[in-house]
């Protein structure tokens, strides 16, 4: 080995590059993007959706191209019913809930990850980011034509 | 702490490049080549005991051994670890127990005590459980107090270690090893594993260990 002094130096500023900090950005919001037939961002008039395991109803008398609808950290599985524009589609999604910990100073957290879809009526939809994250730009594309 | 082991790292490095490259120039030896062992050392880690005795979220031990094949020794540990620490909004605890094993070569070929300053590899491997309790919300959704373990998990990961041991007192022997950990993997978790018991933290790509180590040699035979 020709230069293992540095090759040493260079694990070590890797292994300091490498601290855990308290940034969480999990979330059990799950953002879902309406596009059009040319995956275009699709402004979409909302009557309401429902929520499994919430009484309310969500994004009621809204025009959207993005919702944000919470999911359930009990269960793995959660239905969105959608009311639009004299439409009515489901989304039935299956997820991962699990721990995290970074530190005892930053604690435990919740992840939901491997989100798919298990079952829908709308015609095209696409998972584009399968763990839910504050950072994500949209979990779930929706077509609506 | 952290910045002593990387200084006894570097040095012994340094020091093995000067003791190998001297060593090369000499003529063979009884020490060089594989030979029959002389003799098994057992031993125990004094920073693990330590830490034990003064804190109260951690306890361990570790048993260390080894056998010479002339300047080769087959090296192995055999671990117990169990922690049990708060988090800022709950509590995580593991227990397990962990093997290494390995080989290290002795670069000090002449010495008549020999005595060892030596670079080896070690493969690591824990069975553990860990469980963490903690509170959190989600949106809409509430607040919740969540319990979950890993109760099969398992572990392995590899080492790069160096060190030294001194013959102190008849077959009374000192040294350190440190131990540069890297490539750990887990199994049969449930979730991402926090702590592998032997290794540490998971979220290091490279974790540096350090063992100071007192040990016992029984002889199988007369030492040429």
């Amino acid at each position: 080995m020709k230069y293992p002094g540095f090759i040493i130096v260079l694990l070590m500023l890797t292994n300091c590059l490498n601290k855990p900090d308290c940034i969480i950005t999990a979330t059990n919001l799950v953002k879902i993007g309406f596009v059009n037939a040319s995956n275009q961002p699709r402004s979409t008039q909302v009557d309401s959706i429902r929520v499994s395991g919430k009484e309310v109803l969500y994004y009621k008398g809204a025009s959207v191209s993005t919702v944000n609808l919470p999911i359930s950290p009990e269960v793995a599985e959660a239905l969105f019913v959608f009311y639009y524009e004299q439409q009515q589609d489901t989304v039935r999604l299956q997820y991962k809930v699990e721990p995290q910990i970074i530190s005892p100073d930053c604690g435990a957290y919740t992840i939901y990850k491997n989100l798919s879809v298990s079952e829908t009526s709308f015609e095209f939809y696409q998972v584009v980011t399968s763990q839910l994250s504050t950072n994500a730009t949209v979990n779930l594309q929706l077509r609506i034509e | 702490m952290r910045q002593s082991i990387f200084s006894y790292v570097l040095s012994s490095f340094l020091i093995a490049i000067v003791v190998t490259g001297k060593a090369q120039n000499n003529p063979p030896d009884s020490t060089r080549g594989i030979h029959l062992p002389t003799g098994i050392r057992l031993g125990t880690d004094l920073i693990l005991i330590g830490t034990s005795a003064f804190s109260e979220s951690f306890s361990g031990w570790e048993i260390n051994g080894d056998v010479d094949f002339g300047r080769y020794y087959l090296a192995a540990d055999f671990g117990n670890w169990e922690r049990e620490q708060s988090l800022v909004n709950g509590l995580y605890k593991n227990d397990g127990r962990y093997y290494r094993v390995g080989i290290d070569v002795n670069f000090l070929l002449k010495d008549p005590d020999r005595n060892m300053l030596f670079f080896g590899f070690r493969y690591g491997h824990a069975n553990y459980s860990e469980q963490v309790t903690y509170s959190f919300s989600a949106v809409d959704f509430g607040d919740y107090l969540a319990d979950e373990s890993n109760s099969n998990a398992r572990a392995n990961w590899g080492e790069l270690v160096t060190g030294l041991r001194v013959k102190v007192w008849k077959e009374f022997w000192m040294g350190y090893t440190a131990r540069m950990k890297l490539l750990a993997r887990t199994k049969n978790n449930d979730f991402e594993t926090y702590e592998i018991p032997g290794y540490g933290l998971t979220f290091k790509n490279v974790y540096w260990g350090f063992n100071y180590q007192v040990f016992w040699r029984i002889p199988f035979k007369k030492v040429d």
